[in-house]
């Protein structure tokens, strides 16, 4: 099973234990199709004021994906939570969290293939305090703990064996001493207990959940050693029973072979026996039915009937919340209204309009005392979005802006923040014979996903137009790390003239230079 | 001592052995996230709380030995 996570922290500890891929942060531009699932998981951000416009868009965002996404792929949601209480307007802030995690419960209501897991299920297991280790959280973006990983892995993968077994559809019960106490054959239609005193108040609500499951979608059936007409009466004359023999789909109630008896209804029903889950107080039946059908889901019974509440949670755990029956569909429609409501701000259609959304504005510098450091940080450590991933020193830097190269500090802005300085481009020069090489091309993955590349590129071709510059060359060199550039240059119209196995050479005439894609990036040239 | 940190080593890189000049700019499994699941486990297993700078300093399987070393005397003191 393979994932993908959407998320905005540095979370790849808490899923160490997933086939798992990370979107970069805040990036929702690449929905990889090849995954089985995916994951979103959004913590907002530390802030001190309003923070509403934060979760707006992280809802947006969501949204898209949710749209995006094949629909027959599940994608779990985990809900936010401010893991500080540093705040000066805690109330509004809390509101705001409030909302989105409604929201997503919301969404999930619509789109069956969302399912939402509600993370203070595993923060309530710990203080405050104990969420945020400082400093991972400012050298490495971690917001939770490291030390809570492997418990974190622990939680959501037990989540995720949940959903899988909510697969159930049919829930088959006995009768004497299951659906109420006693037995029918000796203590005859009056004598049962059912309501009143213990113990048979505890069968009362076991039917009042029994009807709840029924009107959820789930398919209720007996499988009961009895006489058919004994059972009929009894439904037809007492009148404290909760279910009536309407609310079943079907019955084997005979003296026959419980195993039997299941494999037919299956039949019937057109339901697969691993869709079943068997409820019998009976030891030897369930032994029985355990060992001949193959896939049935048999729970253990409670030793006595105020045991019977532990018996409802493992049935409710067994049968989906998620899925929609036609009874809910009118539950739906109000929850659809509820949704458009909450989301009254722009949709994003594409993914296009998503990025001019973001707002992003490229500060282009040439380097300088200040920003120096960055470059050479981002020299040293960027793997994945470098076109030739040559590391340079302070020195290095210096030398060739000596010798005449351009060196370009890209940084970037949008709604969700500034990201500072995230790239670089160094350009070299053969003035002479009027052709450049760009002899760097890297970008921080903290932006990718933005198209920011594409606009550097426009920017770096008009500066090279001012140059007289005619010709311009570019490599790629291949790591293990930088695959997703390998096609770069291709799509801006530069030929290919030198291939090897780890190498790229690329030419290209400056009026040859086309864009793929225009975003409305803000451009600054300070 | 000396066997606990070559567990967590030979445990985060996933090797049988860890050789006594493992280093970090000549291992490219050695990446951020593996360098950050290092540090986290040193700092469990021995109770150790490392600063940043020294985070940044563990670049060798040398250097994570002599760094543990170092800390858990001055605990000592």
């Amino acid at each position: 099973m393979k994932y993908q996570v959407f998320r905005n922290y540095t979370v790849e500890l808490l899923f160490s234990k997933l086939d798992c891929k990370l979107s970069d942060y805040f990036d929702i531009s690449f929905i990889d199709p090849e995954v089985d699932r995916y994951i979103w998981f959004y913590l907002p951000e530390i802030s001190f004021g309003d923070n509403s416009e934060e979760f707006n868009n992280y809802l947006n965002m969501f949204e898209y994906v949710v749209k995006n996404i094949d629909k027959s792929k599940t994608i779990i949601a985990i809900t936010a939570k401010r893991l500080t209480n540093i705040s000066i307007d805690l109330i509004n802030n809390e509101d705001h969290l409030g909302s989105y995690n409604k929201a997503l419960y919301t969404i999930s209501k619509v789109y069956k293939n969302v399912k939402v897991f509600d993370i203070d299920d595993f923060f309530n297991n710990y203080k405050l305090q104990d969420l945020i280790d400082w400093k991972y959280y400012f050298t490495s973006r971690i917001i939770i703990n490291p030390k809570l990983s492997s418990a974190f892995n622990q939680w959501f993968v037990e989540n995720l064996s949940k959903i899988e077994s909510r697969k159930k559809k049919c829930l088959v019960l006995d009768l004497d001493n299951t659906l109420w106490g006693g037995v029918l054959g000796e203590d005859g239609i009056s004598g049962i207990k059912i309501k009143g005193d213990y113990p048979g108040n505890v069968f009362e609500l076991f039917q009042i959940f029994l009807l709840e499951l029924r009107k959820s979608g789930v398919m209720l059936a007996i499988c009961s050693k009895n006489n058919e007409e004994d059972v009929k009466e009894l439904f037809s004359k007492n009148k404290n029973l909760i279910l009536s023999l309407n609310d079943f789909v079907d019955w084997e109630i005979n003296w026959n072979n419980k195993a039997d008896n299941i494999v037919n209804l299956s039949k019937r029903l057109n339901i697969g026996l691993d869709s079943m889950v068997f409820i019998d107080d009976n030891p030897m039946e369930r032994e029985l039915v355990k060992q001949t059908i193959q896939g049935i889901t048999v729970p253990d019974f409670p030793n006595d009937p105020y045991g019977f509440p532990n018996l409802l949670k493992t049935i409710s755990d067994y049968f989906s919340t998620f899925n929609i029956t036609s009874e809910d569909l009118n539950k739906t429609i109000q929850y659809k209204e509820n949704l458009n409501r909450i989301k009254e701000k722009s949709n994003y259609s594409d993914l296009d309009s998503f990025i001019n959304n973001l707002m992003i504005e490229l500060s282009i510098s040439e380097v300088d005392e200040f920003n120096i450091d960055r470059l050479v940080q981002l020299s040293q450590k960027t793997n994945q979005f470098n076109l030739t991933t040559k590391r340079y020193s302070k020195e290095d830097l210096i030398k060739l802006r000596n010798n005449g190269a351009k060196i370009f500090a890209i940084q970037i802005k949008d709604k969700f923040g500034d990201y500072g300085i995230v790239g670089l481009v160094i350009i070299l020069f053969d003035q002479a014979n009027n052709i450049a090489e760009i002899d760097t091309f890297l970008l921080s993955c903290r932006v990718l996903g933005k198209g920011v590349e594409h606009s550097i590129m426009c920017c770096v071709f008009d500066t090279l137009k001012l140059k007289s510059i005619s010709k311009i060359e570019a490599f790629f060199f291949s790591t293990i790390k930088n695959s997703q550039v390998q096609k770069f240059y291709d799509q801006f119209g530069f030929d290919l003239i030198v291939e090897s196995d780890d190498m790229k050479k690329y030419s290209i005439d400056i009026e040859k230079f086309k864009t793929p894609k225009k975003y409305s990036h803000v451009i600054k040239y300070i | 001592m000396k066997d606990d940190l070559n567990e967590i080593f030979k445990d985060v890189f996933s090797l049988d052995h860890i050789p006594g000049d493992f280093k970090k700019n000549e291992n490219v499994i050695w990446d951020s996230l593996k360098h950050l699941t290092l540090i986290v486990e040193i700092e469990s297993r021995f109770n150790l709380i490392f600063s940043p700078e020294e985070i940044a300093k563990v670049d060798s399987y040398l250097a994570a030995l002599n760094l543990v070393n170092e800390k858990r005397d001055n605990v000592k003191k």
